[in-house]
């Protein structure tokens, strides 16, 4: 990908050379850029054409070639059914919880730990803080069952200490919501501050000199130097993380659901999952995914529109 | 989801690049996008054959010797896809090295891990690899393939293979007809699955109660279970009830005894005057949720049956913690593999459970209900198999007493003896499984030779009490849409169970929401299929 670069940074020298010269001259770089592009092409481009399946009725034994076209049928099959706008709306209400909470999270915690004097322990803290986002989410679910668990869960205890009744948060879908939003911070914490902290190591020191002589206190030198210095790799990461907003977590959802709460923990990906693959809908399940996608698409053209508004560099 | 996780990936390699070649990377932005889409529904190009995911075995090392004896012709080569019995366990066994002598046949089989079953199977199917046999869950499936004409008629050659024909003869073949007068599919059964309503007989005894034959009888005993410390220890951790959810659908059958005495059960059906009638939105249904709802509130039912997994409820029964549930008639018998029994004597030697009957109630009360004679696995031949006849003849040998019986049990004097009436197993449950005994259940039915005469009294006893459904052998072709009415039923239902107010609206705004939702085409399917089954 460093092409691209190289061959902006064009020196004059070039002329004595073949009519191929920039390709040629740049070969090796190329030759290293493609495996990159195969697998672009192989695993990303060719499987395109299954979007076909959305519009039409898709027999998996006919194949796409033989199946039957039937145009926008399935779309509005999909909009017209009784749960997809209940469906939609917890998707996106979950998704901006996530990003409400989800995403200052790990900026606070590299702020903080950015301030710790003892490298040593923060170390520690960062590797225990992302040691977490390498468990699955089944175990995560195991992990809190465990302790939400009304009967015998630690969670009961507390509630016993406090003289009340243990109650199954599990299954109150307003507990359930909060519950999902926390342990999806708790796991992928320590992950999304190591960006950050990288980040602010670019920071230029001699600005917290200069903030010092001039009386700036740790609270000034942050929010004057720390924060605008990585201002550009929040609004960087904010844009992604809007990207992925249909996204509001698979598998966390799939193994952590009940019925209790399935009104409200039902998202696309899971609908997607359970009526469409599961009970073999593949038609519709394709066009759940490519509405999907579309919005998705939409949602990071969208962010990236503001953040040029505002000024920012955004992704291209 | 793979895919989708690794489309976005790419793009945060894309967001590292310098801002030239703007458009080439909106692109590629908007194609990770959608192949992150497509490969959520696009299941040929992207999602590989079982083969990786399953242990595929072949027993090539055994040249049939029986062959090579009496100069018959070479084995036939049959490619199998069946569900995975035990896992890890490869078929180079004696057991299939035994059909494979017996049926002069060579079987390559692949077994598909039991999750997610049906999928990997039509996806195999899918892309051109055909089995000459394979083995289907759902009669949603087997009617799928029928329609497209995947599956060999088996009743078209019920002259060659008598044992087959013999197999279901006592109603089976019945229930397994199709519309078109042919049989698919050979149904795998267990009886294990049958239920009936158990209590804690200790407790019982403690508590100074009786077994309750009337609802009033059954919520005096759930309320002293629950409430009156029936274990002793000076804690409130006992519960009459509790359940398990699975996939995000929650299990009702453990409740059976009291939808039952108000005449009704939950996902099945009811014959009211010559027609069917779907048991989940009957009036009934409505005192039974009632009935539940108060228990809940009386802390009878454990608040967590709907957040916990079959194993964590199955902890929960050997632990102690649930008194009257209605529940797999094996686990009060010891001589059962994978019996409740012993690990429940081993947490609390006092530990008794003794069966129960039908609840009378103000309804007309109904029994329990047990497994669909369509069995919960099945067994076809594909139509496109080069080798019918081998794969009639391993199904019809697997059929036949000899067959059943060794899978059954293995081989007389190694794997078992035989003393006057009773059988003994002389090898452990781990190297049963590992000589393949059960391993490949075609046509299996299931040997009561060795079970304790406790056993084959509960048995009975489930069949007694056991709820004679009218649609069993029913199948319809929008059955597809009853797995998603009965997930929607599942939650309607847990939601009036835990409700803090009157449930009546709930429950009309779930039985309107249910016939529009296609329960009314459903009912009527059925009502059809119904009657022209019984026109015959």
């Amino acid at each position: 990908m460093e092409t691209v670069q190289t061959y902006k940074r064009e020196e004059p020298a070039t002329k004595r050379l073949s009519r191929l010269h920039p390709i040629y001259k740049d070969r090796h770089l190329y030759l290293m850029l493609l495996p990159g592009l195969l697998f672009f092409i192989v695993f990303k481009y060719v499987p395109l054409y299954g979007i076909v399946i959305a519009f039409q009725d898709y027999d998996i034994f006919r194949g796409i070639r033989e199946s039957e076209w039937v145009g926008w049928d399935i779309f509005k099959e999909v909009f017209a059914y009784s749960d997809f706008w209940v469906i939609l709306g917890n998707t996106l209400q979950i998704s901006v919880y996530k990003i409400l909470f989800g995403f200052p999270a790990p900026i606070v915690v590299a702020l903080l730990l950015n301030e710790l004097g003892n490298r040593y322990f923060k170390k520690y803290v960062q590797t225990i803080l992302y040691l977490p986002h390498f468990i699955s989410w089944v175990v995560i679910s195991g992990i809190v069952l465990t302790i939400m668990s009304p009967t015998n869960g630690v969670l009961s205890i507390v509630y016993e200490w406090f003289g009340m009744e243990p109650k199954n948060l599990l299954a109150d879908p307003t507990a359930f919501r909060i519950i999902l939003v926390a342990s999806d911070i708790w796991k992928d914490l320590g992950w999304g501050t190591i960006i950050y902290l990288a980040a602010l190591t670019q920071v230029d020191p001699s600005l917290y000199e200069a903030a010092t002589v001039d009386g700036a206190g740790k609270w000034k030198q942050t929010w004057h130097i720390t924060l605008p210095g990585i201002r550009n790799v929040i609004v960087l990461l904010l844009i992604l993380r809007i990207g992925l907003l249909m996204n509001a977590g698979f598998e966390q959802i799939l193994v952590m659901q009940n019925s209790a709460v399935l009104e409200v923990s039902e998202i696309l990906d899971t609908f997607v999952f359970k009526f469409g693959l599961q009970q073999g809908n593949y038609s519709f399940a394709t066009a759940v995914g490519l509405f999907n996608s579309a919005i998705a698409l939409i949602l990071i053209l969208g962010a990236q529109w503001i953040s040029k508004k505002f000024g920012e560099e955004g992704l291209m | 989801m793979l895919q989708h996780a690794q489309g976005w990936e790419n793009q945060k390699e894309v967001v590292a690049l310098p801002n030239t070649y703007k458009k080439v990377m909106l692109v590629a932005i908007a194609a990770s996008v959608l192949a992150g889409c497509s490969s959520n529904g696009n299941s040929e190009s992207s999602v590989k054959p079982s083969s990786s995911s399953s242990s595929s075995s072949s027993s090539s090392s055994t040249a049939s010797p029986a062959a090579a004896e009496s100069g018959k012709e070479a084995p036939t080569t049959l490619k199998l896809a069946v569900i995975e019995m035990y896992p890890g366990v490869s078929f180079d066994n004696k057991t299939t090295h035994y059909i494979e002598e017996k049926t002069n046949t060579k079987l390559e089989i692949t077994a598909i891990p039991g999750a997610d079953f049906e999928n990997k199977l039509q996806i195999m199917l899918a892309s051109g690899d055909k089995p000459d046999i394979i083995q289907i869950g759902t009669d949603a499936l087997e009617m799928k393939f029928t329609k497209s004409g995947l599956l060999l008629p088996l009743n078209a050659s019920f002259d060659k293979t008598p044992n087959l024909q013999k197999f279901g003869a006592d109603g089976i073949w019945d229930a397994m007809k199709h519309s078109d007068g042919n049989i698919y599919a050979i149904p795998i059964r267990g009886s294990a699955i049958d239920n009936i309503p158990i209590y804690r007989k200790d407790w019982l005894d403690k508590l100074g109660l009786k077994v309750p034959t009337t609802i009033d009888e059954y919520y005096a005993v759930a309320d002293a279970f629950s409430n009156k410390d029936p274990d002793g220890n000076g804690k409130k951790d006992t519960y009459a009830l509790s359940g398990w959810t699975a996939n995000g659908g929650f299990d009702l059958s453990t409740s059976d005894q009291v939808f039952g005495a108000y005449g009704t059960l939950p996902n099945s059906w009811l014959l009211q005057d010559g027609k069917l009638v779907w048991g989940s939105i009957v009036p009934g249904a409505l005192d039974a949720l009632k009935f539940l709802n108060k228990m809940y509130k009386g802390k009878m039912i454990d608040p967590e049956f709907v957040t916990d997994n079959s194993a964590r409820f199955k902890d929960k029964v050997l632990k102690g913690v649930i008194g009257a549930p209605v529940y797999r008639y094996f686990l009060m018998d010891s001589s059962n593999l994978n019996n409740y029994y012993e690990p429940l004597k081993q947490n609390n030697p006092n530990a008794e459970f003794v069966e129960g009957g039908i609840l009378k109630g103000p309804g007309e009360s109904v029994g329990f209900r047990m497994l669909t004679r369509r069995g919960w696995l099945k067994t076809a031949v594909l139509n496109s198999s080069p080798h019918v006849d081998a794969a009639l003849r391993v199904l019809d040998f697997l059929a036949s007493d000899e067959g059943n019986r060794y899978m059954n049990y293995g081989e007389e004097g190694v794997d078992y003896k035989v003393e006057g009436d009773l059988l003994t197993k002389t090898i452990t449950d781990d190297q049963m499984k590992q000589e393949g005994i059960g391993q490949l259940r075609l046509a299996f039915n299931a040997l009561y030779d060795q079970t304790s005469p406790r056993y084959r009294e509960l048995f009975d006893y489930a069949h007694k009490i056991g709820y004679k459904d009218p649609a069993d052998g029913l199948v319809v072709e929008n059955n597809t849409k009853q797995v998603e009415l009965d997930q929607y039923t599942g939650q309607q239902y847990v939601k009036m169970i835990m409700s803090d107010g009157p449930i009546d609206n709930l429950f009309a705004d779930y039985v309107a929401e249910w016939k529009k939702r296609g329960g009314d085409a459903l009912t009527q399917a059925f009502n059809d299929a119904y009657q022209e089954k019984n026109k015959k």
